[in-house]
């Protein structure tokens, strides 16, 4: 056993032909390619009216980073780096795609997004009651399924029961199953208007009123929470107390708009209506003339995988102008005719050509930075999130993929180990983009816990490993730069880092190979998708 | 110390050399902090009350009334003001702290009112704008000050206060209960592996120009650096002090944070925030702040007296509040719910008068107190204290000015 395995090491190191077999799976529907080729189009052509020469297109290694960072969540390992390298160059590309899509990762990774949509990103930790970690294993099993975000969505707004086996139901609880929090949170999620702002006051800038958030609040005045379970009741009403006076004024439920979208609530005496309050909002939310819904998604996933959405912030999209109306459109009519499909979306998205195209420009082209950006003309430095950046640190650290193959105990400990790091790396984790980094986040990278286990001497360390594996210093450089930044070295760098590195014992070549993985963890370059 | 990942073992080694040397290398320092080039004298130390304290239990008490519950009152130094019964040793020092019981807000949630007593302004969808503690960083602190400016000292609740529209740079550097001391912060061959960085900087840098240093990361990576080999992080180490003066503090999170607070302002960091929580008291209102009082009223007391005895209160404000009050009405849980439309703040030092009390509550919490303090008053009202002129606009994002504060200064409490 234990020569097979370092066998497997050193020919992952050394690259010598032989590479894991993985099937190409064919890609689930020719039908987004289709819708591909309509965005292309649609880019082209606005680059054209722009008089914008798009970058080129980057070189499959960094695409294959970008993609599995954006949809397996994490760094691709040298494992996967070298099952690329034995594919056709032609096929690459395909190749990538069809096999981020087939691994298991990818559920994981949308489940994760689709969370931090509905519910935030864990600034709110488990407790006896709230259990966001039920819900991301729920959404999960919705993505395996190819379940539509509308089902989705009008699962987590009308589902009853208990947090642990309606997981569904922790989208109220985190929200207290409070009528006020819902409305707002169900306004910013699910139709990206952050109609909260009219709890108070007439919305200062778009046409909400008050009592728009106010009828929106009473879908809720039914919802009642015990400890972990929620659920509806037949009866009762919105009071609430008016903020001048102190008296209680009753409010009817209401939408603000597309009143003919909303079905009649039943109020009959049974115990349990056909059609409570909460499925009549549910209905309306995710009704097809609705749209707000489809354009909310259709944003949010666009500026998760090109950096930027149309209408920024994500939810104000009832404020100013998009950037590509054209384009905005065209993507809300698909994915209303697709049934809310995302697996399709996503994977329309990533097979696009602005997706492929390099972050960085050719020589002399930098001047026209902004406006090729905003014209996705040239891929931007997208910051990971915590999630993504504890990730990339182990994998970068190990020679095996972290995935579900690895042992329970192992993945165990490293989720403990990473939420760690999340926690650190706290910040508004519900926003599509990061916060900047502040010092003590760049100090737990630079010597953090988890940077300290992964870098320290040892039979399994790395950088220990690839001064015994690697047969000279240029390969020990190679690997560690694959490894990290799933690149080689230019010739500068290969020439410094085999400078540090020659002529030094063991001992002293295991630190010198520390200080290369470690600087290239800290480096600008490992912190971004790119 | 977790939140740092400050290694104690490398960490007593060097607190160990330390006592070797007869005169501590510390005292220098200290000494040295005030002369850092371009620091202005002034400071700041935030006890920040996180839940919503209750007035009539602690700087507004009302005894015999039905709203002002089981708490009693009891005399001070400062005559004429009296503060609930649980703060025996705050009452000692009141002729040195002031109080404004008639602060008036339009936010009774939590969040929101976290936001709005730490910034001066409610919170809007377009711009963050900076917590009182990164502008007094930015305004007064040292250009070559090496450590952060502004700390954050077990601030549980919406995480530390932050730079906003000022920069993520100036979000307080935070840290969990001081106990234990201060970290090792040593890197192994940090030189080298900062260069080997900008090797690999320099390489990703190409074609990608301004858009690889914008982010920050090299700055910051130098910043840690600086920050990590700094002697003034000995701050941490509390127990150089005499064992009677820490006990004095309290053998609890926030006595350390404070005494903490007093030693890293001698180093010339401009203003720390220590965290208390547990005020949010919607049951059993009395007992949370019988239990919280003696945890605040210890600390507070010692912190007082402490910079008073070191010739550090004139420069050194000490704020002490929360997000918002609690009702004047108790409910059938014995609790206190959200209440923002009249409640206290203590207040002293750095330019403050002592023995003050601004602002009159009515008894049954209906009518508006006397001599209203909006936020933007209050806080316009402390930058004035720290030589801040607070019309000053900075620039958000979006290229919208926005003043330091927006409000009147209330001149009866500056000395």
């Amino acid at each position: 056993m234990r020569s097979a395995a370092a066998v497997t090491l050193a020919t992952l190191v050394l690259a010598v032909g032989v590479t894991t077999t993985v099937l190409a799976q064919r890609p689930q529907s020719d039908d987004a390619l289709a819708l591909t080729a309509r965005i292309d189009a649609s880019l082209e052509k606005s680059w054209k009216e722009a008089q914008v020469e798009p970058a080129p297109a980057a070189d499959e290694l960094q695409f294959q980073r970008r993609l599995w960072l954006d949809v397996l969540g994490t760094l691709p390992s040298l494992e996967e780096i070298r099952a690329l390298e034995a594919v056709a160059p032609e096929r690459k590309h395909a190749w990538l795609i069809d096999r981020a899509f087939a691994d298991p990762r990818f559920a994981d990774a949308l489940a994760e997004r689709l969370a931090r949509i509905a519910v935030g990103a864990g600034r709110k930790p488990d407790d006896l009651f709230y259990r966001r970690r039920r819900l991301v294993e729920w959404l999960r099993e919705q993505v395996q399924e190819r379940r539509p975000w509308d089902e989705i969505v009008r699962a987590l707004l009308t589902t009853e029961g208990f947090s642990t086996d309606a997981p569904a139901v922790n989208f109220v609880i985190s929200q207290d199953a409070d009528p006020a929090k819902l409305a707002g949170r169900t306004a910013r999620a699910f139709l990206g208007v952050r109609i909260d702002c009219a709890q108070c006051h007439d919305h200062p800038f778009a046409d909400w009123k008050q009592s728009d958030f106010e009828g929106l609040a009473a879908f809720f005045a039914r919802t009642k929470r015990k400890g972990p379970y929620i659920h509806e009741e037949a009866k009762g009403d919105f009071d609430i107390e008016d903020r001048k006076d102190g008296t209680l004024r009753r409010v009817e439920p209401h939408v603000p708009f597309d009143k003919e979208a909303l079905p009649a609530v039943d109020e009959g005496s049974k115990k349990r209506p056909k059609v409570t309050r909460r499925d009549a909002l549910a209905a309306w939310v995710t009704d097809s003339s609705n749209v707000y819904f489809a354009r909310a998604i259709v944003n949010r996933t666009w500026a998760w995988l090109l950096g930027t959405g149309f209408r920024e912030p994500v939810d104000e999209l009832d404020q100013g102008k998009p950037s590509n109306p054209e384009l905005l459109a065209l993507l809300e009519l698909d994915t209303r005719e697709h049934r809310f499909d995302l697996v399709r979306l996503v994977r329309a998205i990533v097979s696009t050509r602005a997706y492929a195209l390099a972050s960085k420009d050719a020589p002399g082209h930098e001047e026209a930075v902004t406006k090729k950006l905003a014209a996705f003309a040239l891929y931007p430095l997208k910051p990971l999130h915590p999630d993504q950046l504890a990730s990339a640190v182990f994998q970068a650290t190990s020679f095996q993929t972290q995935d579900e193959s690895r042992p329970l105990l192992l993945r165990i400990a490293r989720s403990g180990q990473t939420s760690d790091f999340v926690t650190q790396h706290g910040g508004d984790l519900d926003a599509e983009t990061p916060e900047d980094e502040t010092l003590l986040q760049r100090h737990s990278l630079m010597d953090g816990k988890v940077m300290r286990e992964r870098l320290k001497d040892g039979p399994i360390s790395v950088p220990s490993r690839l001064v015994v594996l690697a047969p000279s210093d240029r390969k020990i450089v190679e690997v560690a730069y694959l490894m990290a930044l799933s690149r080689v070295p230019t010739p500068r760098e290969l020439e410094h880092f085999e400078a540090r590195l020659r002529g030094l014992g063991k001992r002293e070549k295991i630190e010198a190979t520390q200080d290369l993985v470690w600087a290239l963890l800290n480096s600008v370059e490992f912190a971004w998708n790119h | 110390m977790e939140s740092l990942n400050f290694d104690r073992r490398a960490f007593l080694q060097l607190g160990a050399l330390a006592t070797l040397s007869f005169l501590s290398p510390w005292q220098a320092l200290a000494q040295d902090a005030t002369a850092l080039a371009g620091a202005s004298s002034k400071s700041v130390i935030v006890l920040w009350l996180a839940g919503g304290p209750s007035q009539f239990d602690t700087f507004d008490p009302k005894p015999g009334t039905k709203q002002g519950g089981k708490t009693r009152a009891i005399k001070t130094r400062a005559k004429g003001i009296e503060l609930a019964d649980h703060f025996p040793l705050l009452a000692e020092e009141m002729e040195s702290v002031s109080l404004i019981r008639s602060l008036v807000t339009p936010e009774g949630e939590h969040e929101r009112g976290t936001y709005l007593l730490r910034t001066g302004y409610r919170p809007v969808p377009t711009v963050v704008h900076p917590s009182l503690g990164a502008v007094v960083a930015k305004e007064l602190a040292a250009k070559d000050l090496d450590i952060p400016a502004h700390f954050a000292i077990e601030v549980q609740n919406f995480g530390p206060p932050k730079g906003g529209l000022l920069g993520a740079d100036l979000d307080a550097a935070s840290v969990g209960d001081p106990k234990g001391g201060l970290p090792a912060l040593k890197i192994e061959r940090l030189d080298e592996r900062l260069e080997d960085r900008t090797v690999v900087d320099a390489a990703f840098a190409e074609g990608r120009g301004a858009r690889v240093s914008e982010t920050n990361h090299a700055q910051l990576a130098d910043r840690v650096a600086r920050t990590i080999r700094s002697p003034r992080l000995k701050a941490f180490d509390y127990k150089e002090e005499p064992a009677s003066l820490v006990a004095r503090y309290g053998d609890s999170p926030f006595g350390r944070g404070c005494l903490v607070a007093r030693r890293l302002i001698e180093q010339g960091v401009k203003t720390v925030e220590v965290e208390l929580g547990g005020w949010d008291s919607h049951t059993g209102n009395y007992e949370a702040h019988k239990k919280n009082a003696a945890i605040l009223d210890p600390a507070f007391a010692t912190l007082i007296k402490d910079l008073r005895e070191r010739n550090m209160l004139e420069n050194t404000i000490v704020l002490c509040l929360g997000e918002f009050g609690r009702s004047p009405a108790i409910n059938r849980l014995e609790g206190r719910d959200h209440f923002s439309k009249g409640f206290s703040c203590a207040i002293a030092g750095g330019g403050f008068k002592g023995g003050t009390v601004i602002g009159e509550t009515d008894v049954e919490g209906e009518k508006a107190p006397t001599e209203p303090v909006s936020p933007g008053d209050l806080f316009a009202t402390i930058y004035t204290a720290l030589g801040i002129d607070f019309t000053k606009e900075n620039v958000s994002r979006l290229g919208r000015p926005i003043a330091i504060a927006e409000g009147k200064p209330v001149r009866k409490l500056l000395a």
